[in-house]
């Protein structure tokens, strides 16, 4: 694995997405105790101020303070992201490890579910979903999840095909290793780079669909993400540009920053030459 | 006669075939198209043909890691077929592999130690606690000594020679009584094919296991094996013992496997009449009708198209599929006085 990190580390892009990622995550962590005020609290003194010392990204039209806004949006957007993202590329490891390794009608049925959600348009779906389902962040996750899914498990199958096939997998059965063991222990862990990668790249689309279903007003309006202050301010971008710019920036950087980690790390995982050097 | 071990009747292996997204094509692979053999208590057995014969097919299928589209496996006379999980897990174990690919079979993400210690702890084939002691054990079996420096390297930090030692020594930590070895020097530096070889013949001397010793080339078995079948396109064309089928080949295939790999004997090569081998192996999807070798025949009559050769016996159990077993060296011998090819 060593080898692999300073092969990461050589590509100056992968590890400026890296450090903005981290950075991300931290504010994200951290979150309210980095807010200066309460991101709900709203002063009618204070509407659309610019930007200056004291709201350093200025407030919106009802005087909330858009940088402790921006802070619990990252929270949110970095939560959908990254939870959409993982129950996503986890559903789709097991499904697409089943279909792969098993094969046969269980393989046929995924295989043709796959398709379907590839010919649909898959906002237009998220937007359907949550629509039905009420806007909460719980529910647009889950929307997010079952859009992506396919995706990961294509793929998945895609390498359990190629690598159930490798004679090391014939020894291991040999050596009486049972399906689960081999489907664990010597099909997915050699399966698992290209997938991490996916499931990378996913962060920020679900990041993306959710700032979209949120510019929608389909967005969870408990909860302060970057989509909802978008929305909300849109109306107002004329005198208070800043509560559009700030977040907006922040979603481009979000997102930016997690397809920067993927294409690093894709370029380190998909030579796949440096276990052979 | 000692006990047979691995007895296989008739047997045909198919796969479909996959065009694309065609599932309405139901033309088959016939990689395996009836093979009878019977491999006794440590007996070495090779089977040798050309690339795409189904020899690794056919020895997946005795090894129980594909199954027979027809026909049967009996190991110590039961069926394959029938036996319980608790019986298959002991035929798992009594008949073991050694693969063509030494890279590719080791698992890029394990180490040498892992590998050999997972048919130990699987299988419970020692406690835990000498686990390493066994795994050291079985390192200087195959030669890999000392045993130390080699528990953690992973394939890459090992050559080929070490890779299939490694092999070797994994296919033999569970006491088999048969290995299936699956052209097991063919992706070897000659140099090394010959350590690998003698390392094979002393394991199997000292303790007593049948090997079904695979190949493509006629000459690696020859100090090797007891008894020799030629296959071409998933069928046995010739069988016998290894010196009734050097000395006296009976099928033209064989004689031109020989010829490819002119074996350092005077005595043999001085009276053998040369047929060489062109072209490739015709598909297995829709193989030529007759004998299946005809179109490669240099000594091929009409009726090779037409009928299939019945097996001729001769002495030993050596046996040869050609309609003209018996007349095949005066027919060669015309062959080359008529100079190459003349067709
Ligand atoms: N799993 C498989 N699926 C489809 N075709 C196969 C499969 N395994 C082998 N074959 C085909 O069967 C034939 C025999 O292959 P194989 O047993 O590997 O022969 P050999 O080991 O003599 O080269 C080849 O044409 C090969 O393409
Ligand atoms: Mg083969």
């Amino acid at each position: 694995m060593d080898s692999h990190w300073r092969l990461y580390f050589h590509n100056w892009v992968s590890v400026l997405g890296l450090a903005i990622l981290v950075l991300l995550a931290l504010v994200a962590t951290l979150g309210p105790a980095l807010a200066p005020f309460d991101p709900q609290d709203i002063g009618i003194a204070y509407r659309a101020l610019p930007p200056g010392m004291v709201n350093w990204m200025g407030t919106d039209e009802l005087g909330r303070d858009v940088f402790s806004r921006s802070i619990s949006g990252v929270r949110v957007s970095l939560l959908v992201g990254v939870v959409a993202a993982a129950a996503s590329t986890l559903v789709g490891i097991v499904v697409g490890s089943l279909a792969g390794y098993f094969g046969g009608v269980f393989d046929h049925i995924l295989m043709r579910i796959t398709e379907v959600f590839q010919v649909i348009p898959q906002f237009f779906l998220a937007v359907v979903l949550v629509a039905l389902f009420s806007a909460s962040v719980f529910n647009i996750i889950v929307a997010i999840a079952i859009l992506t899914w396919p995706v990961i498990a294509r793929l998945t199958r895609s390498e359990f095909l190629s690598l159930k096939t490798r004679q090391y997998v014939d020894a291991a059965r040999l050596s009486g290793a049972s399906d689960a063991r081999v489907i664990f222990r010597e099909i997915l862990p050699n399966a698992m780079g290209p997938v991490i990668v996916s499931g990378t790249l996913l962060v920020g689309r679900a990041m993306l669909t959710e700032a979209g279903l949120s510019f929608l007003g389909l967005g969870d309006p408990s909860r302060v993400s970057l989509g909802v202050m978008l929305y909300q301010s849109r109306p107002f971008i004329q005198f208070a540009w800043w509560a559009a710019l700030f977040p907006g920036l922040l979603i481009f950087l979000a997102v930016l920053s997690t397809n920067l980690v993927g294409d690093g790390l894709n370029d380190v995982i998909n030579p796949q030459m440096v276990e052979e050097r | 006669m000692t006990e047979v071990l691995v007895e296989v009747e008739d047997l045909k292996v198919y796969f479909p075939v996959r065009d694309g997204w065609s599932t309405k094509d139901d033309r088959q692979v016939k990689a395996v198209d009836g093979i009878s053999l019977a491999l006794r208590h440590a007996e070495v057995l090779a089977v040798v043909g050309e690339s795409g014969c189904g020899k690794t097919t056919l020895g997946r299928t005795v090894a129980g890691l594909a199954s027979p589209t027809s026909g049967r496996v009996w190991f110590r006379g039961k069926d394959l077929a029938t036996l319980s999980s608790g019986e298959r897990k002991t035929y798992r174990r009594q008949v073991q592999m050694v693969f063509q690919d030494p890279y590719d079979s080791m698992n890029p993400r394990k180490t040498a130690f892992q590998m050999i210690a997972q048919p130990l702890t699987i299988n419970r084939i020692v406690p835990k606690t000498d686990l390493v002691n066994e795994v050291l054990r079985l390192f200087d079996n195959v030669g890999l000594a000392p045993g130390e420096a080699y528990l953690n390297r992973s394939r890459h930090q090992l050559s080929g020679g070490e890779r299939q030692r490694l092999s070797i020594a994994r296919s033999m930590s569970v006491n088999p009584s048969v290995i299936v070895a699956d052209e097991p020097v063919s992706a070897l530096d000659i140099s090394i094919q010959g350590q690998i070889l003698s390392l094979m013949r002393k394991l199997q001397e000292e303790s007593s296991i049948a090997y079904l010793f695979i190949s493509h080339d006629l000459a690696v078995v020859r100090s090797l094996a007891d008894r020799v079948m030629i296959v071409y396109l998933g069928q046995i064309v010739e069988e016998g013992t290894t010196d009734g089928v050097f000395s006296n080949p009976r099928h033209p295939y064989t004689m031109a496997l020989l010829a490819a790999h002119p074996i350092p004997d005077p005595e043999l090569s001085r009276n053998r009449h040369r047929i060489v081998l062109t072209g490739d192996v015709p598909s297995p999807i829709d193989p030529p009708t007759g004998c299946r070798f005809h179109t490669r025949c240099p000594i091929a009559r009409p009726v090779c198209s037409q009928q299939i050769p019945p097996f001729k016996d001769f002495r030993n159990g050596h046996r040869s599929a050609c309609h003209f077993a018996d007349q095949l060296q005066s027919m060669a011998r015309l062959l080359n006085e008529s100079g190459p090819a003349s067709h």
